[in-house]
């Protein structure tokens, strides 16, 4: 082939979400489309098209678009996936493969099973406990905790009123490092 | 009767040829296309504004000034092509709508009316060219239309463009209409049986020039080829063999027969899948209920695995064994695949006909009235930003008069204002004069990246 390209590769597999929507009628509305970087999770990433616009330039990079993005199994709602859909990762799900997809989907039940609870206030380190009781006249003052709470960590349950009164992390991996602790 | 008979035989022969045939081989009643109301988008008023108008000049027009027409302009533009002339107009035109950011807002009529119109006027080649690139066009094909394409094609024995047609069913895997599904199974197994007209592309797109040696391009970022197996299809048999698949997995689902069954194993065949082809015959043979496989679509798989030029190893023989094993278990049927697709097709016509024609009367008239609503919208749209402009105008005079008049009263605000306007122009002087000639970095390193050229590397023998 005498045209030889050179330039930047990229190690994505797939089409650009434009050149698939806009082989589609009314711009795939509806459609499952797939990103093969998500297909090294067990659990199953789609993207569900509700409105595409594409702004139709030559290379087919740029266009608004709002999918139901379902990540890992956990579905994260409406989302505006314009920023991401130039890369050309994804593939089209044909209409009989999209119950294998729909169907692993994980429902509200299951996501209510997964959730951890933790704890809402944590115990200082002695010293510090010591000083601020001190300072405070509070023989048990207690710090709250913050959690980075975002879609991503839906699962996290925050018990109001626990305290978490552990001072040894468990299976950690350098265990020496606690042998001789006081508890 | 013998009387009857020879009236008959005169009419049919001072007829022509086409109109026997016609009489042969139509599936729809005429009253499928409902001419009347198609005719009838004509008896808008707005045509005769139009016909003075040079329309076309003005769309594109627009098209170069702003890069994009309004939808409604587009679709007025489409439904009322009245001459062959006009035809390549209307294919730029849709060229250049579907590429600009107002596709969006398309109305549905458009497509249907260009679809209508390319096949009023018989340019065939040119439309099912236009249909099959979705991406520069974007005309798609709605149950009816494929009907009425498919039919129209089947009468004159195109069933090269009505295979075309049941592809492009398939590649929106639409297989749900009865007519439209049975209509695409007999086009594909008739151009099977009948590969006409000949050539499968009447209007390849013209290959740029190669240069005869070797020259390296630029790219900012290069495409690794990706072959999707739906959408990049080329070959014939390939597209074809999908299609059958298609249409095959949906008949499956309502009624196991023989037909689907055939279609099925037919279709992997022609699409070359060698694992999915002897799953099926796994399938077959190990159904309780025993199906039956179409003799004439058997025979044309064998074929097709005769002709493989270099099929997997041990295919062969899997292939070999299963068949022996069919036709040794009675699953084969000697029925005609053509004579039953087209009792289907009858018995759906009878019963989805006219519905359909209902329907689609329901729609034009619907879209006579959004394209109404469309326009008034449009020019209500137009008139406002009219008064707006006046308005913002008027302002503007408005302001700099009471400036004038009232000048040496509010002489002191003015001097404040006047300094701080100049003090701002100094700053940007100030600024301009450092940056000077400057250029971001970020372009600094790309201007670097693009005149690097590696270097050669020539082999320098060490001198002993």
């Amino acid at each position: 082939m005498p045209y030889v390209y050179i330039g930047k590769r990229n190690f994505y597999f797939g089409k650009r979400l434009w050149e698939i929507v806009g082989n589609l009628k009314n711009f795939g509305e509806g459609r499952l489309l797939v990103r093969s970087k998500f297909e090294r999770y067990p659990e199953v990433s789609y993207v569900k098209i509700i409105r595409a616009e594409p702004l139709m330039d030559e290379e087919n990079l740029f266009g608004r678009v709002l999918v139901e993005k379902v990540f890992r199994g956990r579905h994260y709602g409406e989302y505006d996936l314009s920023k991401t859909a130039y890369k050309n990762d994804f593939k089209l799900v044909p209409r009989d493969e999209e119950e294998f997809y729909l169907s692993r989907t994980m429902k509200a039940e299951e996501l209510e099973k997964l959730k951890k609870s933790l704890p809402e206030f944590i115990q200082f380190p002695p010293l510090l406990k010591e000083m601020i009781s001190k300072q405070e006249n509070n023989p048990n003052p207690l710090l709250k905790a913050v959690y980075n709470l975002g879609p991503n960590n839906s699962t996290v349950f925050i018990q109001p009123g626990a305290v978490c009164n552990k001072t040894k992390i468990e299976n950690s991996k350098a265990p020496h490092l606690y042998e001789n602790l006081r508890p | 009767m013998a009387g009857k008979g020879l009236i008959l035989k005169s009419l049919l022969r001072t007829r022509s040829q086409n109109f026997q045939r016609i009489c042969l081989r139509t599936f729809l009643a005429d009253a499928y296309k409902c001419e009347a109301e198609w005719k009838g988008r004509l008896n808008n008023p707005l045509l005769e504004k139009l016909k003075n108008e040079n329309f076309y000049g003005e769309l594109l027009k627009k098209f170069q000034n702003d890069g994009k027409a309004s939808a409604i302009d587009v679709d007025l533009f489409s439904t009322f092509v009245l001459n062959e002339l006009h035809l390549e107009d209307l294919e730029i035109i849709t060229k250049k709508f579907r590429r600009c950011p107002n596709t969006v807002h398309a109305l549905p009529s458009t497509s249907h009316s260009v679809i209508r119109t390319y096949l009023e006027f018989k340019n065939t080649d040119t439309l099912m060219r236009m249909v099959d690139d979705r991406l520069n066009y974007g005309l798609f094909l709605d149950y009816y239309l494929s009907n009425l394409l498919m039919d129209s094609f089947l009468k004159e024995d195109n069933f090269r463009d009505a295979a075309k047609v049941a592809i492009q069913l398939m590649l929106q895997e639409e297989f749900d209409h009865p007519i439209t599904s049975n209509l695409a199974l007999y086009s594909c197994y008739g151009y099977l049986n009948k590969p006409q007209p000949e050539p499968w592309d009447p209007q390849p797109k013209p290959k740029p020039v190669e240069p005869v040696e070797e020259v390296k391009v630029r790219v900012d970022y290069i495409r690794e080829p990706f072959f999707d197996d739906h959408f990049d299809l080329t070959q014939p048999n390939h597209l074809i063999g999908k299609t059958l698949v298609g249409f095959g997995k949906h008949l499956l689902r309502q009624s196991p027969d023989s037909v689907a069954y055939t279609s099925l194993l037919l279709g992997w065949t022609l699409f070359e899948k060698h694992d999915k082809v002897i799953e099926t015959l796994d399938t077959i043979l190990g159904l309780s209920s025993k199906p039956y496989l179409l003799k004439e679509g058997l025979d044309r798989c064998k074929k097709t695995v005769h002709d493989w030029s270099n099929p997997p190893e041990g295919f062969l023989d899997k292939y070999n064994a299963r068949i022996h094993q069919l036709e040794a278990g009675g699953f084969i049927v000697h029925d005609n695949v053509s004579d039953i697709l087209r009792q289907r097709i009858k018995d759906a016509v009878s019963k989805q006909e006219n519905d359909d024609i209902q329907h689609q009367k329901e729609r034009y008239r619907l879209w006579e009235q959004q394209r109404e609503e469309e326009i008034q919208r449009q020019a209500q749209a137009i008139e406002r930003r009219k008064r707006l402009a006046i308005l913002e105008a008027k302002k503007k005079d408005l302001k700099e008069k009471e400036e004038q008049l009232y000048f040496f009263d509010n002489l002191d605000e003015w001097e404040l204002r006047h300094e701080e306007k100049m003090l701002q122009k100094e700053i940007l002087l100030k600024e301009e004069e450092s940056r000077g000639r400057k250029v971001s970095a970020k372009s600094q390193r790309q201007a670097e990246e693009d005149a690097y050229y590696p270097p050669e590397i020539i082999a320098v023998r060490k001198q002993k």
